[in-house]
């Protein structure tokens, strides 16, 4: 029992990470119909400024994700604005060819600055576990949680109760009245793809001191943003949290009880399941925001 | 006040609106009548901004807003009500009408206004927390007209009103649209239904295959021979 609410806790803290990469991948989806296969490319970039901040620098931990998340906030914006906003009137495949390049060139960037050795961030918290009853939890899990469960809680408020955030909702469910009510595309474009990179990349600054950090570590962080978004349905916002959370207990379950070997083979049984008993997502309805 | 002059819209190569011109001044209710596919629509549409003019000019209060984006010409107080209402379906029906008010500045002002649309579609109030895709029929149109007037629009652009609504609900709107006129509203009225377009204009405009054939007082119009066997079936 003990042993099973470990695996749990320690899942659901992974799973908060994958719906934190979800709820971005699903609605830069949604909004901007843009496929974008360089999310686990801001992922591990994210690691890497943790790595430079915290661990080269010196900069407190906590201070490093925050100007790790507003440098790839700018980042993000300048990517919609140089390399998706001119391809928007072309078809899907168009920009998601674009981000399939920019994903290469990143991970060869950060191969030239970084090389290919996996890094450690360091701990930036003490390694005494809490015990609480028969579970252990160390303090960089309990925050990595935390952390993740107050940015999907004020994205989801962001969105609902903020006029912009309504207006990200308007324009998700219908662009052209969105525009007749004057909102500004391109604006909520930017604001979303640069907000969904910013959080790949605190996702990557908060699991970075819990695994390594290496050039070539956001293939896998993408194809499980990927399996999530699918599991959760297409542009499903609550849908990705869901299966965000279920990906993290399924692998780490699958990890204790059968064999580690399988934990990455988990995404894709999950994928495969969902497509088979519940095609439009977890949550039924694809394409949901709110 | 709106002014079209020479207005040629294509999409892709069908060529839509051919040299269209047509005015409107302050106050006044114009309608543009015509049969399906006469590029009703996409005149309302170029004027929003979402089509753009390949030739002529549009000019609103004598600034020229052919080139103008979307969100600078609803900044300059043009409404659209759309074909086929568009309501947000999975927004309340308050935060659609919020999304109405979006580019105000005077926010503290919109209590007024929301006040002024529940006295004008009390069912509206009784839903204020309803999402909008739950409404009936009659219900969206009448959230896609309040809507469009959270932008205290200096021009008011409706699009088929009328459309696929019970006879009751059509006269509904019909009253809605007088009394607005009343009011000193600009409004500018699509619609398939000539009859109740002409009985409340002033002016009208009758559109085929995208040219004016025919414009003048509603009387005259309606007294038109070839509108009267085309549009009014007798
Ligand atoms: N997106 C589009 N792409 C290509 N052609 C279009 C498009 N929209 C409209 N058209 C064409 O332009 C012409 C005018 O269409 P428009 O929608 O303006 O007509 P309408 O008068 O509003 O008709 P309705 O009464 O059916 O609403 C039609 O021939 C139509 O087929
Ligand atoms: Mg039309």
């Amino acid at each position: 029992m003990a042993e099973f609410l470990q695996h749990l806790l320690n899942g659901l803290m992974i799973g908060g990470i994958y719906a934190l990469m979800g709820i971005g991948l699903t609605l830069i989806f949604g909004i901007m119909n843009v496929v974008n296969f360089s999310h686990g490319e801001f992922y591990m970039l994210g690691a890497f400024g943790v790595l430079t901040l915290f661990t080269f620098m010196g900069v407190p931990y906590v201070l490093s994700l925050v100007l790790t998340a507003v440098f790839f906030f700018m980042f993000g914006s300048v990517i919609e604005r140089l390399i998706l906003r001119p391809l928007r009137s072309q078809p899907v495949e168009v920009p998601m060819l674009a981000t399939i390049g920019l994903s290469i060139f990143l991970a060869n960037i950060a191969l030239i600055i970084w090389d290919p050795t996996p890094k450690d961030i360091g701990m930036p918290f003490p390694l005494v576990a809490v015990q609480v009853g028969p579970v252990s939890l160390t303090p960089i899990r309990l925050f990595v949680f935390f952390a993740a469960l107050v940015l999907i809680a004020g994205s989801h408020l962001f969105l609902k109760y903020t006029t912009l955030g309504t207006a990200i909702r308007a324009t998700f469910q219908d662009r052209d009245a969105a525009a007749l009510m004057g909102i500004n595309i391109d604006v909520v474009n930017m604001i979303t793809f640069a907000w969904g990179t910013a959080i790949a990349a605190i996702a990557g600054g908060l699991l970075g001191p819990i695994f390594q950090v290496f050039p070539t570590m956001g293939a896998a962080a993408s194809s499980k943003s990927f399996a999530v978004v699918i599991a959760g349905g297409l542009g499903n916002f609550p849908g990705a949290i869901l299966a965000g959370l279920l990906l993290g207990v399924a692998e780490s379950l699958g990890a204790g009880y059968i064999s580690s070997g399988y934990r990455d083979a988990i995404a894709f049984i999950m994928i495969i399941v969902v497509l088979i008993f519940r095609p439009t997502g977890l949550l039924g309805k694809s394409r949901r925001l709110g | 006040m709106l002014q079209l002059t020479d207005v040629d819209v294509y999409y892709g190569r069908v060529h839509a609106l051919k040299s269209v011109s047509l005015r409107i001044e302050e106050g006044e209710l114009v309608t543009l009548v015509g049969a399906n596919g006469a590029g009703k629509s996409t005149t309302l549409k170029t004027i929003s901004g979402m089509q753009r003019p390949r030739n002529g000019t549009i000019t609103f209060y004598g600034e020229d807003i052919g080139t103008k984006s979307m969100e600078q010409i609803v900044k300059l107080g043009i409404a659209q009500c759309p074909e086929g209402r568009r309501v947000f379906p999975d927004l309340t029906v308050v935060e659609n009408l919020r999304m109405g008010a979006y580019t105000r500045k005077d926010k503290s002002e919109l209590k007024k206004d929301y006040d002024e649309i529940f006295s004008l579609f009390p069912i509206l109030n009784e839903r204020k927390q309803q999402s909008a895709g739950s409404l009936s029929g009659g219900e969206q149109q009448m959230l896609a007209i309040g809507r469009a007037l959270m932008l205290r629009p200096r021009l008011l652009m409706f699009d088929e009103p009328s459309l696929g609504l019970a006879p009751i609900l059509v006269e509904k709107m019909a009253e809605v649209i007088n009394l607005l006129h009343n009011r000193g509203t600009t409004i500018l009225l699509v619609e398939q239904n000539a009859e109740m377009a002409l009985r409340l204009a002033d002016r009208a405009y009758v559109l085929e295959t995208g040219r004016v054939v025919l414009e003048g007082s509603s009387q005259s119009v309606l007294n038109d021979e070839h509108v009267r066997s085309a549009y009014l079936g007798n």
